[in-house]
């Protein structure tokens, strides 16, 4: 198990640990955004939905690596790579713009880069199949 | 216990092999062709190959440009031409993740700034409009002949649909079982079309919404569509407006490899006379190398973008001025 984060001097290099580890490809975003959401998997890219101002973040998972440095400038969602990771979705962002992580929570530089791992937990509603029967009956 | 879990919705790509199916067909075909020829053997049918999906679907609508706008004349409503074009298909069928239609990739449309590419230069549009919005669409053009004129986008207004098909830009469309998604860069247009079998929102639900409410079924690699709920509208800059009573139906095919194309009937019982069809077009933009990416499109950016509509039709700019570099 990869020791998140303390290790690594920066995102990229936790990235590149967690691609070495699952030998395939993630992102960790303090999101906290309201309004409803998408997650619309294809092989190639994954696009990240949010309602929200119409924002659509898209992470290339077919291989492909960040833009030139030449080509880069900041971007309201910066630039996302990932890998799958079975059915864990890896993420890297860089090239973003500076900002703030939430309404009066701190804010963050254009140097800020980010690993997100996402993963799908099963919904699970547990409920007896007959109502608890009082005691002594 | 009753555990219930979410279907997680992901997607395969790739007609690949169907096309390597066709091109082996086809070569076989061909060769037993010489076959024969060379023989001198009685001539027999040469096996054709198997049509592609997208053309087995394509024949869901005629070929022919007049039979198309024909076929839309038949029906009263958007509505009542879905569920004909439904019937035909037996339903239609959901997509199998075994054979996806590969729509990935970045696209542009193809023609001129006006929603019917086949409207010829000085015609004042291809629709069969009532009087009301006749007059008003060559009163439009009149203006904006002397440099009046306002177009809601320059406020940052959604271009909303049908205009969403004419807008310029990079496209996506992105293909899931259950979902289209149908991206345009253009203030982050995105049309969701429900391919899961449910219908339309209950009308004590429904509302006049920037792109409506969409919902489709495939048949083969074919999409048809039928959208309603509209706000009012434009259909493009110098095109006729529409009112929320549009409906419209949409039949999507991939042609070949760098093309989609898209047949249209627009019905509106405010403003058109009869449906108004258009076929539009839309390119593969190569990108090879992956670097050319789409990004956040942030309309209210630049001051430039703060425009009201005057009085008479015109467009007034917010205040703002350029700044010479030596006056920084």
């Amino acid at each position: 198990m990869i020791a998140l984060g303390r290790d690594h001097r920066t995102a990229w290099d936790l990235h590149k640990d967690f691609e070495k580890q699952a030998n395939g490809g993630q992102r960790l975003k303090g999101e906290e955004l309201p309004f409803l959401r998408e997650f619309a998997p294809t092989p190639g890219t994954t696009h990240l939905v949010n309602e929200m101002v119409n924002d659509i973040r898209r992470v290339y998972t077919d291989g492909r690596g960040h833009v030139p440095e030449a080509d880069r400038y900041p971007l309201y969602d910066g630039d996302s790579i990932g890998f799958w990771d079975g059915k864990r979705l890896v993420i890297h962002t860089n090239q973003l713009r500076e900002g703030q992580y939430q309404r009066a929570q701190p804010e963050y530089g254009d140097q800020v880069e980010t690993v997100e791992i996402w993963e799908k937990v099963a919904f699970t509603f547990d409920r007896p199949a007959s109502p608890p029967q009082p005691a002594g009956r | 216990m009753s555990t219930r879990r979410d279907s997680v919705t992901s997607v395969n790509v790739g007609c690949t092999r169907l096309l390597v199916c066709a091109l082996a067909l086809a070569a076989l075909g061909a060769a037993c062709d010489r076959g024969t020829t060379g023989t001198g053997a009685a001539p027999s049918p040469a096996p054709q190959p198997a049509p592609s999906p997208s053309a087995r679907g394509a024949a869901l609508v005629p070929a022919d440009r007049d039979a198309k706008v024909a076929l839309g004349v038949q029906y009263k409503s958007g509505a009542e031409l879905y569920a004909a074009l439904k019937a035909r298909a037996g339903g239609g069928a959901p997509l199998s993740l075994d054979d996806m239609p590969d729509w990935t990739g970045f696209w542009q449309r193809v023609g001129p700034p006006l929603f019917d590419p086949a409207q010829k230069p000085g015609e004042l549009t291809t629709a069969k409009l009532k009087p009301d919005a006749l007059a008003d669409l060559e009163r439009r053009r009149e203006l904006s002949k002397q440099g009046i004129e306002y177009d809601p986008l320059s406020n940052c207004s959604a271009p909303g649909f049908p205009r969403w098909l004419a807008i310029p830009f990079l496209r996506e469309f992105i293909v899931t079982p259950a979902q289209t998604y149908l991206f345009s860069e253009t203030m982050n247009n995105l049309r969701r079309v429900y391919t899961d079998g449910r219908g339309h929102p209950p009308a004590a639900d429904a509302y006049p919404l920037h792109y409506g409410d969409s919902i489709g079924f495939w048949t083969e690699h074919t999409l048809v569509i039928h959208t309603s709920q509209v706000r009012a509208g434009v259909f493009h800059r110098n095109d006729p407006k529409y009112s929320e009573r549009l409906d419209a139906v949409e039949v999507w095919n991939k042609l070949d490899a760098d093309t989609i194309g898209v047949d249209v009937w627009v019905y509106d019982p405010e403003t058109l006379v009869e449906p108004w069809y258009v076929r539009q077009t839309y390119k593969h933009v190569s990108n090879q190398d992956g670097a050319l990416r789409l990004n956040y499109w942030y309309c209210g950016e630049n001051p430039n973008n703060v425009v009201s509509e005057t009085s008479e039709g015109s467009s007034q700019f917010g205040e703002f001025t350029f700044t010479k570099p030596d006056k920084k």
